[in-house]
Formats: C-alpha cells, sequence, structure tokens
C-alpha cells in the first residue's frame, strides 16, 4: 500500500512542527555562525584600527605601522578590474537580450559565462601568471593583477546586468523607436538609464569580490611588501587581503591581523549592503 | 542630422564583446594546458594520478592530493549541503516576506566575507577548539570540511531558492488543497519539483568546494600524506599549487600547471553536469506525474482509511 | 468616399507572426490628408497589426512578415533601410494604449524625441515644449511643474503628455492604437477635443475598441473582422447605411 496509508505514528500536524522546529533552527545557526565571524572578528580589531594604521606604511614586516600602501594597491586593482569588467559585462547582456534571440550563440555565450563563474580563483592566478606575468611581460603588476580580476569578475557583471536589463519594461523601447531613435539609441538612451542600478549592483558586487579576492592576485600582483605607495600599473603590490593572509598565515602579528582583517570585513560589509539596497529599490520600481 | 552608428557595425562589434567570456575562457584553457599539458604527457596520466608526490627527486604524482580535495569536499558537502537546504527551504518556503526580505541579503551580504577571514577564523577559533576537544594537531580535513562547508552555503542557498521558488504556486495549491499540511506539501510535492535544481546547487556547492584554495590550506595541514581519520592532515590539488608556486621551476613548475589541468577538468566537468541538471529544470512533465502521484498518495488514505 | 491623393496609402497588405495565419489579410485602404480615420473592429481583427506595420514597429519590435506596400505620400515605408527608419518614424508618430510616458521628467520626455533627431537650444527646446502642450491642451495643467517626473501625472495628462510628445516632433501623421481605452470618459473627451482642433495640422488614425468613440470623432471609418477589411466609408455613412451585415451587425452591437 502506499506510505500514506500505513498507520502513522505521528500526525502530519506533528510532523510538520518538528520540521518547522529544525530546519528554522539550522536557519539559525547559519545565521549565527555569519554573523559569529564578523562580531569575532571586528570586535578584536577595531581596537587596533586607527587613523595611523590606515595612513601608515608597514615597518617590520607588517609587525607594526599601517596598511596604506594595500589599500591603495587593493583599489587600483579593483578600480582597473572593474573598469574592464564593466563594458565587457554590460556589452554581453545587451547583445544577449536585445540583439539575439535565444538560439545557438547565446547558449554558447551563456555557457562561456557560466563556467568562467565557476573557475576556481588559483586557476585565474595560474593563467594570469603565465599569461600576463610570463607572456605579455607585464611582471607582478597592479596592470596583470586588474586584467585578472577583470577576467574573474566578468560572468558577475554579465549576470546581473542582463537580469537588470530584461527587467526594463519592453514598452520603453518601442517608445523610444516610435520617437525616431534608433535600435542603438533606445539602448544607451533609455534602457540601460533604467537599468542602471541593476548594472551597478553587479558592478558593487564585483568590487566585493576583487577586494576580498587572494588566489588570483597573489600570483598576478605579488606579494612582496612595499613600504611606498605604487605609483605606476606596472607596480607589483600586494593587496590588503594578500597582506591579511601573509599576517595570520606566518603569525606576525596577532594584532595586525585583526585590525586588517577588520578592514576588510567592514569594507565587504559596507559594499554589499550597498550593492543589494540599490537591488531592492530597483526591483521594487518594476513590480 | 547627426552621425549615426550603422546598426550592423553595433550588431557584429557588441556579438565580439559578447564572445570574450567564451574568449577568456578558452585562452585560460590553451595557457593551462600549454604549460602542463607536456609534463602530464612525459609522467604519463596513470602515473601522473597514482604516483608520490617528491619535487625533490623529480616525482611528480597527485594522488595524494586528490583524496585531499575528495575528503574535505565530501566533508564540506556532508556539512554545508544539508543546512543549506533547510536555509533554502526557510527562505522560499516557510519565513514570512519580511524575515524573508532580511534574512537573505543578510546570508548573501555574509557571503561576501573574505576566504582568508575563514581560514583565519579556522585558525584562531576552529583548530584550538578541535585540538582541545576532540584531539589531534587541529590542522585536518575534518577542519577543513568544517570551514569549506560554511563557505559552500551561499553557493547551495542561492541556487535550491532559486530552484523552490521556480516551482508554480498551482503545485503548492494544488497539494495544499488537497488536505496536505505545508510540511507535506514541501517535501513531496516542492521538493521532488525542484529536485533537478537543487541537484545543481549542491554540484555547484561541490565546485565552489574542490577550488576553494586560501581557507584550505590556512586549516587542513597541508602534509602530503595518506588520511586515515578526519583528524589528519590533508593537502588538497589547490593548496598543492598555491603552496609550491612560488618558488616552483622547471618540471615543478610544470607538474603544478598539471595539478591546475586536473582541478579545470573537474570544474569543467562539474559545470556540465550542473547545467545539465538545471536544463532538466525545465521539463515540466516529470514534475506534473510527480504531482498527480503525490495527489493520489494524500489522497487514498482520506478515502479508504480502514483498507489493510 | 474619393480621394485622389490620399496621404497613405495601404496596398495588398498582409502582415503574419511566424508561421502562424495572417493576422491581416491582402489590406487596400486610402488615408485622406488632414482627417481623422478610425479603425474599429473586434479584437483579433488586425486593426493594431495594420498600425504598427505602417511606422513599422510590427516588424522590427514583433518579427512579423509583411507583404504589400504602405505608401506615405507615394514613397513605401516597407522599404525603408534600417537607418532611414528613425527618420520615418518621426513622421509617423505613435501613442500605445497604455500612456508610456518615459521614467523621467514631463520636459525630458518631451524634449527625448527632437534632441535624437539633431534639435539643440535651449531657447528651441522649451519653445517646442510649450507648443507642443498647447496643442494637446496640456500646457495650463502642468506649466508649473515641468521638472516633475511624468509617472506623477494622472492617466489622462500621461496620454495627452505621450500625444504632446509626438506633436514635439511635428510627425505628419499620429497613429493611435486604443488611446483612450484606460480612461475616463472626461479624459476621453479631452483627447478627442484636442484630435480635432488638430485635425488640420495632422492626419490622424485612431485604432478604437469603442464604436461611438468612432462615430463622434473619425471622418472616415474602416471596420475590419478576423483580418480581413470589411467595410471602409465615411463615417456618417457607414454608421448610418453600412453595406455589409457584419458591419451593420457590430456597429449596432450584436458580437464584439
Amino acid at each position: 500500500m502506499s506510505a500514506a496509508a500505513r498507520r502513522r505514528l505521528i500526525t502530519p500536524r506533528q510532523s510538520q512542527f518538528c520540521a518547522r522546529v529544525i530546519l528554522w533552527a539550522m536557519m539559525a545557526a547559519t545565521l549565527a555562525v555569519l554573523v559569529f565571524i564578523v562580531l569575532f572578528v571586528v570586535k578584536r580589531g577595531l581596537a587596533h584600527v586607527s587613523w595611523e594604521f590606515l595612513t601608515g606604511a608597514p615597518s617590520l614586516s607588517g609587525k607594526a605601522g599601517g596598511v596604506l600602501p594595500m589599500i591603495v594597491g587593493t583599489l587600483a586593482v579593483t578600480a582597473l578590474g572593474v573598469a574592464l569588467a564593466t563594458p565587457l559585462g554590460v556589452g554581453t547582456a545587451i547583445y544577449l537580450t536585445e540583439y539575439t534571440r535565444e538560439g545557438r550563440i547565446t547558449k554558447i555565450i551563456r555557457f562561456g559565462a557560466e563556467c568562467l563563474a565557476g573557475v576556481p580563483s588559483i586557476i585565474f592566478g595560474l593563467f594570469g601568471f603565465v599569461f600576463f606575468v610570463l607572456v605579455l611581460g607585464f611582471g607582478w603588476s597592479i596592470l596583470a593583477g586588474g586584467l585578472t580580476l577583470a577576467f574573474m569578475i566578468l560572468p558577475t557583471v554579465i549576470r546581473t546586468s542582463e537580469e537588470a536589463i530584461k527587467s526594463v519594461p519592453p514598452s520603453y523601447r518601442e517608445v523610444a523607436l516610435s520617437l525616431g531613435a534608433s535600435k542603438w539609441e533606445s539602448i544607451v538612451k533609455v534602457v540601460l538609464p533604467s537599468a542602471m542600478p541593476g548594472i551597478l549592483t553587479g558592478v558593487i558586487l564585483g568590487v566585493g569580490r576583487s577586494i576580498s579576492e587572494t588566489a588570483a592576485v597573489i600570483f598576478t600582483s605579488g606579494s612582496s611588501l612595499s613600504k611606498v605607495i605604487p605609483t605606476s600599473l606596472f607596480d607589483g603590490t600586494r593587496t590588503l587581503a594578500v597582506h591579511f593572509y601573509q599576517l595570520a598565515r606566518e603569525g606576525i602579528s596577532a594584532d595586525k591581523a585583526y585590525a586588517t582583517a577588520t578592514v576588510l570585513v567592514l569594507a565587504i560589509l559596507i559594499i554589499n549592503v550597498t550593492a543589494y539596497a540599490i537591488m531592492s529599490r530597483f526591483m521594487k520600481r518594476y513590480r | 542630422m547627426r552621425f549615426r552608428l550603422p546598426e550592423k557595425v553595433v550588431e557584429r562589434s557588441l556579438l565580439l564583446v559578447a564572445m570574450s567570456s567564451v574568449a577568456i575562457l578558452l585562452l585560460i584553457t590553451v595557457f593551462i594546458f600549454r604549460e602542463g599539458g607536456p609534463l602530464l604527457v612525459q609522467v604519463g596520466l596513470g602515473n601522473f594520478f597514482s604516483g608520490a608526490w617528491d619535487p625533490q627527486h623529480d616525482q611528480y604524482g597527485i594522488a595524494l592530493m586528490v583524496v585531499g580535495s575528495f575528503a574535505v569536499t565530501s566533508g564540506a558537502l556532508l556539512i554545508g549541503v544539508p543546512f543549506g537546504i533547510a536555509c533554502a527551504i526557510v527562505l522560499a518556503e516557510m519565513a514570512p516576506p519580511r524575515a524573508r526580505s532580511i534574512l537573505k541579503p543578510a546570508i548573501e551580504v555574509l557571503a561576501g566575507i573574505p576566504s582568508v577571514v575563514y581560514g583565519f577564523m579556522g585558525i584562531v577559533v576552529l583548530l584550538p577548539m578541535i585540538r582541545t576537544h576532540i584531539g589531534g594537531p587541529g590542522a585536518s580535513a575534518l577542519a577543513g570540511s568544517i570551514i569549506l562547508g560554511i563557505m559552500v552555503l551561499p553557493t547551495v542557498i542561492g541556487i535550491s531558492v532559486d530552484a523552490l521558488q521556480a516551482v508554480p504556486r498551482s503545485y503548492r495549491e494544488a497539494s495544499l488543497a488537497l488536505g496536505a499540511t505545508q510540511w507535506q506539501t514541501i517535501r513531496r510535492v516542492v521538493l521532488p519539483a525542484a529536485r533537478s535544481g537543487i541537484v545543481a546547487a549542491v554540484i555547484l556547492g561541490m565546485g565552489r568546494a574542490v577550488g576553494e584554495t586560501m581557507a584550505v590550506i590556512m586549516v587542513a595541514g597541508n602534509s602530503v600524506q595518506m588520511p586515515h581519520s578526519p583528524l589528519d592532515s590533508v593537502r588538497t590539488l589547490t593548496a598543492n599549487i598555491a603552496l609550491e608556486m612560488g618558488y616552483a621551476a622547471g618540471d615543478h613548475r610544470a607538474a603544478l600547471f598539471a595539478t591546475g589541468i586536473v582541478l579545470f577538468v573537474i570544474i569543467m566537468i562539474l559545470n556540465t553536469l550542473a547545467n545539465l541538471a538545471r536544463g532538466r529544470l525545465k521539463k515540466r512533465s516529470v514534475v506534473v506525474v510527480t504531482l498527480a502521484a503525490t495527489a493520489a498518495d494524500l489522497v487514498k488514505p482520506r478515502a479508504k482509511p480502514e483498507e489493510q | 468616399m474619393s480621394n485622389a491623393h490620399p496621404k497613405l496609402d495601404l496596398c495588398e497588405l498582409t502582415i503574419r507572426y511566424g508561421e502562424g495565419p495572417a493576422v491581416a489579410r491582402n489590406i487596400s485602404l486610402g488615408i485622406a490628408r488632414n482627417s481623422i480615420h478610425a479603425f474599429i473592429g473586434p479584437a483579433g481583427s488586425g486593426k493594431t497589426s495594420i498600425l504598427r506595420t505602417i511606422n513599422l514597429l510590427s516588424i522590427d519590435v514583433d518579427g512579423a512578415t509583411v507583404t504589400g506596400r504602405v505608401l506615405l505620400d507615394g514613397q513605401n515605408v516597407l522599404e525603408a533601410t534600417t537607418n532611414a527608419r528613425a527618420e520615418l518614424r518621426r513622421k509617423l508618430g505613435m501613442a500605445f494604449a497604455t500612456p508610456q510616458p518615459l521614467p523621467r521628467s514631463i520636459y525630458e520626455n518631451l524634449v527625448f524625441g527632437p534632441r535624437l533627431a539633431g534639435v539643440r537650444g535651449k531657447a528651441v527646446l522649451d519653445g517646442l515644449v510649450e507648443s507642443s502642450l498647447r496643442a494637446a491642451q496640456l500646457w495650463d495643467e502642468v506649466k508649473d511643474r515641468l521638472t516633475h517626473s511624468a509617472l506623477a501625472l494622472s492617466g489622462g495628462q500621461q496620454q495627452r503628455l505621450c500625444i504632446a510628445r509626438i506633436i514635439a516632433l511635428e510627425p505628419e501623421v499620429i497613429l493611435l492604437d486604443e488611446p483612450c481605452s484606460g480612461l475616463d470618459p472626461i479624459s476621453t473627451l479631452k483627447i478627442e477635443q484636442m484630435m480635432q482642433s488638430l485635425k488640420s495640422r495632422f492626419t490622424w488614425i485612431i485604432v478604437t475598441n469603442n464604436t461611438k468613440q468612432a462615430a463622434r470623432v473619425s471622418d472616415n471609418t474602416a471596420f475590419f473582422l478576423l483580418g480581413d477589411l470589411i467595410e471602409n466609408d465615411t463615417t456618417d455613412k457607414l454608421f448610418t447605411a453600412p453595406v455589409d451585415t457584419r458591419t451593420a451587425d457590430y456597429i449596432e452591437g450584436r458580437f464584439g
């Protein structure tokens, strides 16, 4: 007989109650772990984050001093990565949504983007090392790191841009066309401005990923500790995340490690909260 | 009249841009294979997978790293998948809209925590805990599994929630209308209907775990050895690359790239599997059959409560 | 109906989407200069598809296949190159069934088209905004809030804004696709008055489900049924002495 016809030890109501309790407990546990991580790091690190820490140069291999060169290096590789990934990602999204019907080409492009999204950062690191650092001769540099990061965050930008563009009402395009816009003009003047918040979310998430990335930049921008602020695209740099990795792994200074982690975590939190706030406002507008 | 870009030119240029992700993927494939491929041929695929790792004596075999990656990944899934799916069910099915609008962003935002920070948390919190309460040196496959288990959560949760939300509302209503409780509906209608999407979530979570580098290096111990218990130290494929890349040269470096090839191929296979699983999500007929069966299942005891 | 040189001449127009059956079959119809021509008929009669084909939206947006000719002053619209289409659409302004203001200010909505056409200079644009709003009888209602969002206007005001937006382009023909379907009677009346007052400046085609509206505003009326043109005549004649019984049935409200 069917399973439900067996004599029941507990009623459906009871099993529903149990399931609810267990599932909510697991949800709570997950959140608790994540919140614990943030609070733990920030609580121990915040006391050591000072103006001098943020604006000073490191000394004694990071045991003392600040992290300004790393902050500048992180911003530089991130800016470069985003500057390159944004036009590529938005262009891809425009092509996929506006210029082609679903077919073989879109399947290939989507598959490519999805695969790229799944490629581990260490592979990006290996590739960037061979291609940018060695073959193209950029050396360990901001340029090599930024280009590698651009490749890495491209799928994120594509996906969020595509969703944003798709959510712009089709009537906007018709209106623009009927008022004498070419297809391209209707995209640039009407569709993109309307999709901008969504696109921005993707870009901001890309910024977040770039800042927190370690494996891909350690092989492309290098990890040597520099006391001066990088001034050229061809300067090597140690990003904040790489610096933190060195501090934590080598056990150089617990205080500095917590402080660096606090800067990283707070930056990421602010960035992601901003991104999701923009996104949720954007989604509300068209609902 | 102003100058206009001819539409054909626009379309062609956009197609070119759109092919960039495919081009990048190919570029990565070509260069990783170019660096590591010759060594794979020289050593032989069989030896590479079964041999010992001893770069000082030109021995390049990654068997132990494959075991290490396998160990921490399966451990991570054992921990991450139940919690991930539980969170997804709560988010997609149970949480009231207000709670959901806070919980989902909270999990996504926290997911942005850098992997080095997870690794660091492992070092300062998890390893001492394992040492004092369970034993062993602390840095171990177990520690790696726990940290990775937490790190795959956002992937598993995100894709599972999408899969659950893609189940048409009418299925739930049909089931509830037949007298099923919410939990029966979730277990017998929604979860089966979302099965392939959840499978995709698990596979992509697996990909995330296999590919994670920094956090694992910090907690898994990294000894090239055969683990006999979860408390033994292991080295993963990713750790092997990251740890030795800094000083490797010649064949040694090529062997690291060859390790990268293995990793890359594993990830591509996982991606393709996930893609296939997600493609099946669209075949609704399967779902309809499930629903019909469930309806029958639910109705029967009510219609003939005393049978058998 | 006699008109030697119609402004717009549809010749043997057939429209289909994909592999499906034709949604409009072999339509031949002349639209007189500076007149209001109403297209009536029940849902699925093909009137909107014809309207959307006149300014090529059905081809460029919906992917329709069209045979036949659409002559604007003797020039076949359907043969326009991709680059000439934008220019053409400026001559063939169109308002949609639901008012479609763009999510920006009233002023920005009005200058959107002229700017694309290359009109520059604040004074010129300001002048265009005022004259087109006056033409659409909207100026007095919105002159103090031109920088406010167009989305804050009422439905009727939005639709008049959309028509003002077309007028700002100085078109030759204005196509209205059920412009009053979502509006209250007073807003509808305002739009009808505006059409009457601007008849001397433009040629109008209005697709409507409301036969009374067609009778009120139009000079000529064409009745469509299931993709065929059943009858086309002066509005007076079509409504008082229709030739075809199906026309009579429809305007008397026996179906549709």
